[in-house]
């Protein structure tokens, strides 16, 4: 077993980070994703347009998150995404602030892998929590 | 745009949502050029033994959140719930189509939870990715 699955411990804080959520980043991964819902662009029951429920896909991911990213950079080559859980709360809207804060909720071994689960909570500038999700990744043993 | 989903029957089909997935839809979806990884770069992808491009598994939770939108509509970015596990990786150029079908209407204090087992399939009718996506109706709205 990998010396680094061993230092994860489940509540580790992961780090925080934050960033605007521009109208080009919602346009971008419109149009990565083919999104054809007029409400990324234009007018939603909300109000004016709001962002894809799933934009912040890839938040755990980002550099931001300081002591994941040292992880994964270590463990780049059997890191495999297994399961990923959303719970969504409030749209998010473009132009506002996001903060991203993560930890680790869980490390489990079944079979012969290993796996680790964080989450990631995301809310605007308002206080208002957008998004609230997990990841589960197959730490593969060598 | 949206269905009545609390009146659908247990095991009505949702419209499907398909998208043809290049190595473009992918690099772009993955932030290329600016990350370099097995989702975006063929020689990095081949170094790890792939084929080639993998595309990441969260462009199908897209492709699933958008067919949950058309269905549950606007409450689908507050109430709704998503739960997905990602079984074989996708080598583009690959049609990937989202599919769902209610499985349960389960009431609960104040509203009514839909459930719907949701799945995504490679072009050879495989599940690429399987779960779960629910949303609650509030009794007033139904």
């Amino acid at each position: 077993m990998s010396r680094e699955f061993n230092d994860v411990k489940a509540g580790e804080d992961l780090g925080q980070y934050e960033y605007r959520l521009t109208p080009g980043r919602i346009l971008k991964y419109v149009e990565a994703t083919e999104d054809d819902c007029p409400w990324f662009q234009t007018e939603s029951p909300f109000g004016g347009p709001i962002a894809p429920a799933t934009i912040f896909d890839n938040d755990g991911v980002r550099p931001g998150l300081v002591r994941w990213r040292e992880l994964r950079d270590k463990v780049q080559t059997n890191l495999l995404h297994a399961k990923q859980e959303y719970e969504f709360h409030n749209p998010a809207l473009p132009g506002k602030k996001i903060m991203v804060r993560a930890r680790f909720v869980r490390k489990y071994i079944k079979g012969k892998r290993t796996y680790v689960t964080y989450e990631y909570i995301n809310t605007d500038e308002d206080g208002r929590e957008l998004v609230h999700m997990r990841s589960t990744m197959c730490w593969l043993t060598t | 745009m949206e269905t009545k989903s609390t009146q659908v029957a247990i095991g009505f089909e949702l419209t499907p949502v398909s998208h043809f997935v290049t190595i473009e839809t992918s690099q772009a979806y993955s932030g290329w050029p600016e990350q370099k990884n097995w989702h975006t770069d063929e020689d990095v992808a081949k170094k790890y033994n792939f084929p080639g491009i993998v595309v990441q598994g969260n462009l199908g939770s897209a492709y699933i959140s958008q067919m949950c939108t058309k269905f549950f509509g606007a409450r689908w970015f507050t109430h709704g719930r998503l739960s997905l596990s990602f079984k074989k990786p996708v080598f583009p150029p690959q049609c990937l189509t989202a599919r769902g079908a209610v499985r349960e209407r389960v009431k609960e204090e104040g509203g009514t939870r839909v459930t719907i087992d949701v799945w995504l399939e490679n072009e050879a009718a495989e599940k690429v990715t399987d779960g779960t996506a629910s949303c609650v109706y509030s009794s007033t709205n139904q």
